[in-house]
């Protein structure tokens, strides 16, 4: 077919086209820094909600903690008015008879309104302090209380106690709060009160210390000296008494337009006005009552836009809080859910596992082991074939090893046991070659360098009894289970084949049979046209095919075989990697599935949505769950996250526990689980990122085969996961 | 017969191609122009946040006019409001509305520099003698303006 030359030719081709041919070997590294740059915002909008939500004072008003003392207060500060200049030298209070009216902690969307329909109906204006997060949140009414007149200063951000706060955090309550003000109506204002305060002799040194820096950043601190106490919520008669003075001193009123309930305050209000009016008093803003020129002007067009750009800042971070939040409760809803089904499905397993397959199955069974440089352990794994209780022959495919695998064979002289040499082609290739040798009807096939246990073989072919049965999934298990790697595989390996496959057997959906131990019919097998190259994952797609084509799918927990687990980070990484991508590459080529009726639905249906769900979305959910435990642990209650973590934690031990006893293991190796949480769960969905990335970007990987260009001669890359022979025991023995 | 349906046997120029390998290296460019997209807004948000953090609206105080806050208790009770608001006015940018706050400053802070601020700035006609004693305390807190000099003052001389 494809000649020398024309291969050649081919080969070249890539080389002509160019930079678009480099742009196709350049590895996809952008999406790290997309990943990073992204959770560094998910993280800053954390950091943002976390402190507008969790670090808000919403103590009441009047709960005023421990005073300290007040040496430091000047004598001028502490018996002179409520307002108090920047420099903290002079102070000022209203003109005889005059009221200044002043809400806090607005601007609040039920409550303000009402007062400032009660204000404008008697012809009031008032002086609002409002808080920052508020008014980013209620932009509309911070823009009417300007409008209509009234005077608008600031009570910081977050309505901090200022007094207990750093430095820095004053400076940081002032500006933000200042901003909020100038994005949403357009105005700064120097006047401010600080949350907590009440009159002057109340003023502590650590409150005069505040009083001092908003000073020093050009504010007018204005205290209270007549406090309704409308926070108290004492009823309407008792803020009106509250609120009435005693003598005709000039009064900066204090109440409340927020924080709670306000309906006292709106009646009070509403009765309060038209008597003082009548008793003489006359009502102004802070800054007429003492005589200022207006301390809120309007903002500059940059400062009117830095402080729209806070608004948008918080509101979208906020919004992105909620969704995830959302995201996540759901998300763990799933997984709890899904724990549940699998240890129904397991239990109904065990159970159905009992009866039986039918009458044995004694037909000879081919065995094909595809081999790629297994020297070390091709000759444990042959002979653990020929020790099995049942009769085989053993294929061993040389898929153009450099390590002599095929003399090493050969010169065992077996019984039973042949060896095929071919060209380096990769497994599919190596398995479709054994599949052409094989003379029974019954297939095994066999990573070389797993090793079976005697019955394995007949254990694995039992399940043919039934007609209806095209393929057997074996259980593989991890032989090096040392060391913390070995044993988080080990977990992995134990859960995944004793639940998730019980359940797909179950649900008639079994994505895939382990490259490391299956049987097959081979006519089955030669249906489907073998064993397609597509893919990196050529078992997952091989089995998918099957199912397609109406075979059933089975587990068979019993045909256990040994695998060797990689042992370094490196290496685990990389089967992975091809892991996931291949099955991502399987899951694409097989969607059609979804829409098909019978077995094939079936697995479409239930078999790719259960792989969609938690192999691909929620791994990708994964990394927004460790910046919200962060979150969680500095801005919520530690106690409750914790907690939750380790409800997580008992029911991953629970399921895990179920699974080893299921397969009769030690459950010693269940204390690494938790230590899971910090590296393997991280390494498993960054693969997952990394996989969905590299299938998103069509990027060519480096042991994908150039088939238009003929590759087929090249040499094995040394520096690809074919070099790790041990360290991708089940599926990539013979890929390159 | 069978053995040529194998996959792997056919010739590779026919065999379909990897799943998701974009040899054209076209997709690669559109994706990278996605994260690109994403990446622009969370960077944005970046710096916005920071902004918003290390600069906001320079607030100046308006001048604080001595008030006729504590003679008042011994003080007649005004008829209705006539000298309060007077005192307002006092300031030296009579009549004019916020636009003009600003200009108030100038004269304010030359008043502080003269160290004597109580009769020169506030114009505190109203009451000027109840004033407390605007003493030795009250100095030094002047010696240092709130306000940078050189803010503005230009404009409306």
């Amino acid at each position: 077919m494809t000649t020398p030359t024309s291969r050649r030719r081919d080969r070249r081709a890539p080389r002509r086209r160019g930079r678009r041919g480099v742009v196709r070997q350049v590895p996809l590294r952008t999406h790290w820094l997309l990943l990073s740059t992204l959770v560094l915002t998910l993280a800053a909008a954390l950091l943002l909600q976390g402190y507008t939500r969790h670090m808000y004072g919403s103590a009441a008003d009047g709960a005023v903690p421990d005073r300290g003392g007040n040496a430091t207060v000047p004598a001028q500060v502490r018996t002179g008015g409520p307002v108090i200049s920047a420099d903290g030298a002079r102070t000022a209070r209203p003109a005889a008879g005059t009221i200044a009216l002043t809400f806090d902690d607005g601007p609040d969307p039920v409550w303000t309104p009402r007062i400032l329909d009660v204000l404008r109906r008697h012809g009031v204006h008032a002086t609002f302090f409002t808080v920052g997060t508020q008014v980013a949140a209620e932009p509309e009414l911070a823009r009417r209380i300007v409008a209509e007149g009234h005077q608008i200063g600031i009570h910081t951000f977050t309505h901090a106690d200022l007094s207990t706060a750093s430095p820095w955090r004053r400076t940081l309550e002032l500006r933000e709060s200042q901003l909020t003000l100038a994005g949403a109506a357009g105005v700064t204002s120097s006047l401010f009160r600080p949350p907590y305060s009440s009159e002057n002799d109340a003023l502590t040194d650590a409150g005069w210390d505040a009083v001092r820096q908003a000073g020093r950043a050009g504010y007018l601190t204005v205290l209270t000296d007549q406090d309704s106490e409308d926070w108290r919520r004492p009823g309407v008669d008792a803020i009106v008494a509250n609120a009435t003075p005693k003598d005709h001193d000039g009064r900066i009123l204090l109440m409340h337009d927020a924080g709670g309930d306000r309906a006292q305050t709106v009646a009070a209000l509403d009765r309060l006005l038209p008597q003082l009016t009548d008793a003489g008093w006359h009502f102004a803003t802070v800054s007429a009552a003492v005589g200022l020129t207006d301390p809120v002007r309007p903002a500059s067009t940059a400062e009117h836009w830095q402080g729209l750009a806070l608004i948008a800042v918080l509101a979208a971070s906020s919004r992105v809080l909620d969704l995830l939040g959302w995201l996540l409760w759901a998300a763990g809803a799933i997984g709890a859910l899904r724990a549940l089904a699998l240890i129904v499905a397991a239990r109904r397993h065990k159970r159905l596992r009992r009866r039986g397959w039918g009458p044995p199955v004694t037909d000879p069974v081919s065995v094909i082991v595809p081999a790629f440089n297994e020297s070390a352990g091709i000759e444990a794994a042959v002979r653990s074939l020929l020790a099995s209780d049942h009769p085989v022959e053993v294929i061993v495919v040389d898929d153009g090893s450099t390590d002599g695998t095929a003399d090493l064979v050969e010169s065992l002289r077996l019984p039973c046991v042949r060896v095929v040499r071919q060209a380096n082609a990769g497994k599919p290739a190596a398995l479709n070659n054994g599949l052409r040798h094989a003379r029974a009807e019954l297939v095994v096939m066999v990573d070389g360098d797993t090793v079976f246990e005697p019955d394995a073989v007949r254990m694995l072919v039992q399940p043919f009894a039934d007609r209806r049965v095209g393929a057997v999934s074996g259980n593989a298990k991890v032989v090096n289970r040392g060391g913390l790697l070995g044993r988080w595989q080990h977990i992995e390996y134990v859960v995944g084949f004793n639940l998730d496959r019980r359940l797909f057997d179950l649900a008639q959906c079994m994505p895939t049979v382990p490259g490391a131990v299956g049987a097959f019919r081979r006519s089955a097998l030669l249906r489907i046209g073998g064993v397609a190259e597509e893919t990196l994952a050529e078992d997952t797609d091989l089995t998918m095919a099957l199912c397609r084509a109406g075979w059933r799918v089975v587990y068979e927990e019993r045909a256990r075989a040994w695998t060797e687990a990689p042992a370094t980070l490196g290496a685990l990484w990389r089967q992975r990697y091809r892991w996931c991508y291949g099955t991502l590459q399987a899951m694409w080529k097989h969607r059609g599935a979804l829409g098909q009726r019978g077995q094939a639905g079936k697995l479409g249906r239930r078999g790719l949505l259960y792989l969609l769900m938690f192999q691909v979305l929620l791994p990708l959910l994964a990394p927004v769950v460790d910046v919200f435990a962060v979150y969680g642990l500095v801005f919520l209650d530690p106690v409750r996250i914790i907690g939750l973590w380790l409800a997580f934690l008992l029911m991953q031990v629970a399921m895990g526990a179920y699974a080893f006893r299921l397969d009769g293991e030690r459950l010693g190796p269940l204390w690494t689980l938790p230590l899971q949480q910090v590296v393997y769960r991280q390494l498993m969905y960054l693969v997952v990122i990394q996989s969905v990335c590299t299938a998103l970007a069509g990027t060519r990987l480096r042991w994908q085969r150039m088939q238009r260009y003929g590759s087929l001669s090249l040499p094995p890359q040394p520096g690809g996961p074919a070099a790790a022979t041990a360290g991708e025991p089940r599926r990539g023995a013979a890929a390159r | 017969m069978i053995d040529t349906s194998l996959s792997a046997d056919r010739d590779p120029a026919v065999a379909p191609p990897p799943v998701f390998v974009d040899g054209s290296g076209q997709r690669q460019r559109r994706v990278r122009r996605v994260g690109r997209l994403l990446a622009v807004p969370a960077v944005g948000y970046l710096a916005l946040l920071v902004s918003s953090m290390l600069g906001g609206p320079s607030i100046s105080a308006p001048f604080l006019p001595q008030g006729p806050a504590h003679a008042v208790s011994t003080a007649p009770v005004p008829e209705a409001s006539a000298s309060a608001p007077a005192v307002t006015t006092g300031g030296p940018a009579p009549g004019r509305s916020a636009a003009v706050g600003p200009a108030a400053r100038p004269t304010a802070t030359a008043a502080h520099g003269s160290g004597e601020p109580t009769p020169a700035a506030s114009g505190t006609t109203a009451v000027p003698t109840t004033t407390p004693p605007p003493t030795a305390t009250a100095a030094p807190g002047h010696g240092k303006p709130t306000a940078p000099p050189s803010h503005r003052p230009t404009k409306t001389p």
